[in-house]
């Protein structure tokens, strides 16, 4: 009698199969295998489809064709699937195939109406970043388009600042939510008109702050600092390179002074390699507790972020995402998912870099996170929706879009597809 | 407690299933056999060591040569680096307590209410879950509930809605009506109806009834203007629906059709979209019976439930048994029991149980996106299946109870609603519902069904003991093999079912 096996993948692997190429990833190893033959990438097209969830029978022939001999061994070896001989067990076994399941998802719900969708929304909610005024007299180089990739101040030519009473509308709307993060930014965060007010507010409200300032913002500034109650609070503290580190050191020496040196967290903006020794020589001499490097695209450092922020496979599968983050980038854009940010023209965003979604004072909080959720244009933007990740295998392996694929004009920061 | 919990199926694929990894992977004979060397306690880099060239022989399997044996015990560790088998603690993960905060919460989020408009029925059904095997409920006393009582029911939660700690935006909250049969108040129901139309919410309002039909005809204009969602109570043809009869015990059958028919030509878009059916299974009907009756009649698939085993009476025990049916058993004296469950599908309690067991262990399947992105690891949880109260629904009975539920026994409220006004304090709710999982929390913390529990704490007997003992539930390591087993040898016997359930159901 032929002898026959059944032949399975493992369901804690990922499977990717896209123009003719294939990917079996395994998510416990973080070793990839990829397949361009015709006759494998059918295999594993077969044993992914619904009807074999994973496992088919493999005969003597076919376990005798080299090139499936082969792919046995490499799928064996990563211990990734495994043969089975048919004559162990009575029947064909059964495996649960991994295909996210999200009960509520929005594309479902959506065609129940907004209603569906609107239910128990603001769970969602996780982070808002309130860009309370635009003004600044500085000139750093990363101004501009620095809060285009990342959080940052930025600084515009007519003044602009936040109606005190909008904040507090929009901030109390946000009570039930699932809010973990309130950012406070500008301009310059203590020109605002108000300042004292919405400290007083701020003290009571009681999810987690964070003030952010340019750390030329805080010269000075003590007793405004000093107003700002210390529970659940912290500070970020943009630097921008090259530092003047003798007004660094007076800023660090007065957050000491206020017993705020844990609490501070300082943001370099580099923009080229040689800025990461100096900020780190300048981070040692003044024993900054916590610091954190932003680079900056400006435009004609491009090399500069293909050696720093582009990936290579080998550092993607580094980085050994789970399953559960793989399906999370494929219903999501897990870094941007529940973060609002309103700008100093009233503006709220999901995402700066997309379209308004909203006017602060005109449309209510909650207005602005169903509108998000239904049409999902940031929080749900994967990989899946943009070129040219969109064909490759590698896909959800990838970090979720940022703003840097917006600055650079290019989605795919990686030396993997053109 | 051990992670890792190996099932044979029934046509004998074994399986691993792995609490941490929260996925079922199919294991070799020899893995099997590694795991359990480990199980006994022996070193398995010693064995192989010690393993001779020639391998091992497994009894039904033959032999493996050492290069295969050492293969698997490559795979054994790189599940050990994956943490499947570190040791499982639950006992923190069921810590989770109620807090007065967390009871406002709620409260501002209740997307169910339900009146008992009345507690009298124009109908004398035998299994009536207020009927004569049950003793658990408030005496029948044909009260109506007055409409200053779900007012103040009403403004209470209006309050709480209205709040910044509702979370929701332009949802529908369900009011519902239950009896007795509520349309022997329907007065309330209208005033009710007005009352809350009047109300400008962030969130809007639906209206449902669960009836027996029979005043159905006369009250349509109303209920259709009010698209409300109907569910009728009926059992099948003249025969099925044997239980369900008047008080002087004539069938009510016909008067019930009457109705149904009577709405089903007046208002045939609504029915459609609006009408469902719930059928009480029993032994004057079958699953094949009534699925029949009301595709032909109505082109419907009714819910199928089973007469409620929770709360009988010691003296009715038996007449129970005689009129109790099982779902499965029912469907498998069907002509063609495939056929028919691949027909009715999510309606079954199997296909829902299975459901269940995929939602749970697959590792694909997250309730929302919150589950998706974060860990829910080290959150802790109340103990059982009982969902925290009025976190699904908010009922108020007739004699102005607050509870959680409509099924549970009337002796577990949380508030009262009368002449002053509303009852219901935050923290003694919390307070009072954390003494209840107090009392069964030491039994779940060592039981491997724990995250599938559908036990209903207030189905327990609470009343008395400090510490509960026994639970219907419970599974210990061998048991939950077992139960893991036979539901993997269902999906392998309908491996079509697993993509099907993936893509079409929704499991809440």
């Amino acid at each position: 009698m032929k002898k026959s096996s059944w032949f399975y993948l493992d369901p804690y692997v990922h499977i990717a199969i896209k123009q003719g190429h294939a990917l079996v990833y395994n998510t416990l190893t973080g070793q990839a295998l990829e397949e361009d033959s015709p006759v494998i990438v059918d295999l594993i097209k077969k044993l992914n489809t619904k009807k074999h969830l994973l496992v088919v029978e493999l005969g003597e022939e076919e376990l005798n064709n080299p090139e499936i001999a082969a792919f046995v061994g490499r799928v064996r070896s990563h211990f990734s699937g495994d043969l089975i001989d048919k004559s162990y067990s009575g029947g064909k076994p059964l495996l649960m195939r991994p295909q996210v399941k999200v009960q509520k998802d929005v594309e479902e719900l959506k065609k129940g109406g907004e209603g569906y969708v609107g239910e128990e929304i603001m769970n969602y909610l996780t982070e808002i970043s309130l860009y309370i005024d635009n003004s600044c007299t500085g000139e750093c180089s990363s101004c501009a388009g620095g809060y285009r990739q990342f959080l940052s101040c930025t600084r515009g030519h007519t003044p602009e600042e936040l109606e005190i009473e909008d904040i507090k509308r929009f901030l109390n709307e946000a009570q039930g939510s699932s809010l973990f993060k309130v950012t406070i930014l500008g301009g310059d965060i203590f020109a605002y008109s108000k300042f004292t007010e919405l400290v007083g507010y701020l003290n009571k409200y009681s999810k987690p702050k964070t003030f952010h300032s340019h750390y030329l913002h805080l010269e000075g500034r003590e007793e405004e600092i000093g107003q700002i109650d210390r529970a659940f609070t912290s500070f970020s503290i943009q630097v921008d390179v090259p530092v003047k580190e003798d007004r660094l050191a007076g800023v660090a020496a007065m957050l000491a002074r206020l017993g705020l040196s844990q609490d501070a967290h300082y943001l370099f903006v580099i923009q080229k390699e040689e800025e990461i020794d100096e900020v780190e020589a300048v981070a040692s001499r003044l024993k900054l507790a916590q610091f954190t490097f932003k680079p900056f695209y400006n435009g004609n450092n491009l090399a500069f972020f293909k050696d720093n922020i582009f990936v290579n496979k080998a550092e993607l599968l580094l980085l050994k995402p789970s399953l559960k983050q793989i399906f999370s980038r494929m219903k999501l854009n897990p870094l941007s998912f529940g973060k609002i940010t309103v700008l100093s023209n009233r503006g709220i965003y999901a995402n700066v870099n997309a379209k308004k979604i909203g006017v602060l004072g005109r449309d209510s909080l909650y207005d602005v996170v169903l509108r998000e959720m239904f049409t999902g244009g940031s929080w749900r933007r994967s990989r899946e929706r943009v070129s040219p990740c969109k064909s490759c295998v590698y896909c959800y392996l990838c970090p979720p879009l940022t703003g840097y694929e917006y600055s650079l004009k290019r989605n795919n920061l990686c030396n993997l597809v053109d | 407690m051990n992670p890792t919990i190996l099932c044979k199926t029934k046509k004998g694929n074994t399986y691993l299933y792995n609490f941490n990894l929260n996925q079922f992977v199919l294991v070799h004979p020899v893995m099997v056999h590694l795991l359990g060397l480990a199980k006994s306690g022996a070193n398995l880099a010693d064995w192989l060591e010690k393993c001779p060239a020639e391998g091992i022989e497994l009894e039904n399997y033959g032999r493996f040569g050492r290069e295969e044996v050492a293969y698997y015990y490559r795979k054994y560790l790189l599940f050990d680096r994956n943490n499947l088998f570190s040791e499982m603690e639950k006992g923190e993960k069921l810590s989770g307590r109620i807090s007065k905060e967390d009871v406002s919460s709620i409260l501002s989020n209740v997307n169910d209410v339900v009146f008992e408009t009345t507690d009298g029925c124009n109908l004398n059904c035998k299994y009536c879950a207020f009927g004569e095997y049950y003793g658990n409920y408030d005496k029948r006393e044909k009260k109506y509930l007055d409409f200053s009582m779900a007012q103040k029911m009403l403004d209470f939660l209006l309050d709480f809605w209205q709040s910044p700690l509702n979370r929701s935006h332009k949802a529908k909250i369900n009011i519902g009506f239950y009896g007795g049969e509520p349309l022997m108040n329907v007065d309330l129901m209208k005033k009710v109806v007005d009352y809350i139309k009047r109300k400008e919410l962030r969130n809007s309002f639906v209206f449902r009834l669960t009836t027996n039909a029979l005043l159905v005809e006369r009250n349509m204009d109303f209920l259709v203007e009010n698209d409300f969602g109907m569910l009728i109570s009926l059992d099948g043809d003249k025969e099925n629906n044997g239980y369900r009869v008047f008080h002087d015990g004539s069938e009510a059958h016909e008067e019930i059709l009457k109705n149904v028919l009577a709405l089903k030509n007046r208002y045939p878009t609504y029915f459609e979209r609006k009408v469902s059916f719930n059928t009480v299974l029993h032994n004057k009907n079958s699953v094949e019976g009534v699925y029949r009756y009301f595709k032909k009649n109505f082109d419907k698939i009714p819910l199928i439930s089973e007469v409620s085993p929770i709360g009988i009476r010691h003296d009715k025990k038996e007449e129970f048994l005689n009129i109790y049916r099982n779902t499965e058993e029912s469907l498998a004296l069907a002509k063609d029991p495939m056929a028919l469950e691949k027909e009715i599908f999510q309606r079954l309690s199997s296909i829902r149980g299975l459901c269940s067991i995929i939602n749970q262990y697959s590792g694909c399947c997250y309730t929302d996106y919150s589950g998706l992105l974060y860990s829910t690891k080290d959150v802790k949880r109340i103990p059982t299946g009982t969902c925290l109260p009025f976190s699904k629904k908010l009922f108020l009975s007739v004699n102005g109870k607050i509870m959680p539920c409509e099924r549970i026994g009337h002796q577990y409220y949380y508030g009262m609603v009368d002449e002053q006004g509303v009852h219901l304090d935050a923290g003694e709710v919390a307070q009072k519902a954390n003494h209840y999982f107090d009392k069964i929390r030491h039994k779940c913390t060592t039981c491997y069904k724990a995250d599938l529990c559908s036990v209903c704490i207030y189905n327990l007997k609470l009343d008395g003991a400090t510490e509960l003992n026994t639970c219907p539930e419970f599974m210990n390591h061998e048991g939950f093999s077992r139960y893991q087993a036979s539901w993997l040898s269902k999906l392998e016997e309908h491996p079509e079912y697993y993509p099907r359930i993936m893509d079409e159901v929704y499991i809440s």
